[in-house]
């Protein structure tokens, strides 16, 4: 087995964890309705995580649910540890986090494997 | 005859037969890897069709995406090209129909079909099984219940070498954006 085939899979189970947070809820407060506002209604960012709403993997509701989530996958490769994180973000400037909260949430998401020399991380941008 | 001469035929001896076993062994890594590396392209091909095909699995679709799922088999609606029409489309593979150009007895015809137009996929796949979960993770065999889909695909080299076949593998589930769009 060569290196490229465990960075395959890892690249597979990242996009998995991006796929399933994209289709939440941008906020807690938009999962049923719209916030009275945008983006002063939002949550901060001391209280993203799935804990702080009260809700467990997987039934998580929205997409700062992922806030300093882990999950461990076993796969034919062996096993995979991702890494989330989420933070406000500008539009104009997605690569850093923003001071306050904005209509815009980057997911951070890191996966590693004890026989990767390397970690694999992958981002993504939620719009409201 | 001549002790040195003796010792420089037996160290001549020892130095050609370690070349020898070098060369060998640099000749059977080559092989190794080139190997490993055909398995790892077929199953990188592979992904790409399976990649293409399922993350569009309900575009264009409004209601019974998935019409068939087992672990060899699923058929499901997109308008696959984007061309406004809905196409149906099965992937299947198929255990009971080896790949006769091969002499890997373990693969199998994998056939994608899109509107009873058939493709079938030559890449020594000696393995793709699909599972099937709902939103929260459970696993299920109701079409209508789908919202997941994992797929694992192995590939083998199409010849043995050293008594076995090399071979790559490669997993991903799939959550596909049309199940949550309304």
């Amino acid at each position: 087995m060569v290196e490229a085939d465990l960075e395959y899979t890892a690249v597979a189970i990242g996009q998995n964890l991006v796929d399933e947070a994209r289709v939440k809820a941008f906020d807690e407060v938009s999962v049923s309705s719209a916030p009275s506002q945008v983006p002063a209604g939002f949550t901060g960012t001391n209280k993203f995580g799935g804990a702080n709403d009260g809700e467990t993997y997987p039934l998580f509701d929205d997409f700062d649910d992922y806030h300093n989530f882990t999950r461990t996958d076993t796969t034919v490769h062996g096993i995979y540890t991702t890494n989330a994180t989420v933070t406000y973000v500008t539009e104009n400037d997605p690569e850093h986090s923003a001071g306050g909260k904005t209509a815009f949430k980057r997911l951070t998401v890191v996966v590693t494997s004890p026989f990767l020399s390397n970690s694999v991380t992958l981002s993504y941008v939620k719009p409201y | 005859m001549n002790i040195g001469i003796v010792g420089s035929f037996v160290t001549a001896g020892i130095l050609i037969i370690s070349l020898l076993s070098l060369r060998l062994s640099l000749y059977r890594n080559a092989t190794q890897s080139a190997l490993d590396l055909m398995c790892m392209m077929n199953v990188q091909a592979v992904s790409e069709i399976v990649e293409h095909d399922f993350t569009k699995i309900g575009y264009g679709a409004s209601a019974d995406i998935i019409s068939a799922a087992d672990s060899n088999q699923v058929t499901f609606l997109s308008d696959i090209n984007d061309d406004g029409t809905v196409n149906t489309v099965t992937w299947r593979y198929n255990r009971d129909v080896p790949i006769p150009s091969t002499p890997n007895p373990n693969d199998h015809q994998l056939r994608r079909t899109v509107d009873g137009t058939v493709n079938d996929i030559q890449l020594t796949v000696t393995s793709f099984s699909l599972d099937y979960f709902t939103a929260t993770g459970t696993v299920t065999s109701n079409p209508d219940s789908i919202r997941q889909l994992r797929v694992v695909v192995i590939c083998q080299a199409p010849e043995a070498y050293g008594g076995r076949y090399a071979q790559s593998s490669w997993q991903k589930t799939y959550i596909p954006i049309n199940f949550y769009i309304e």
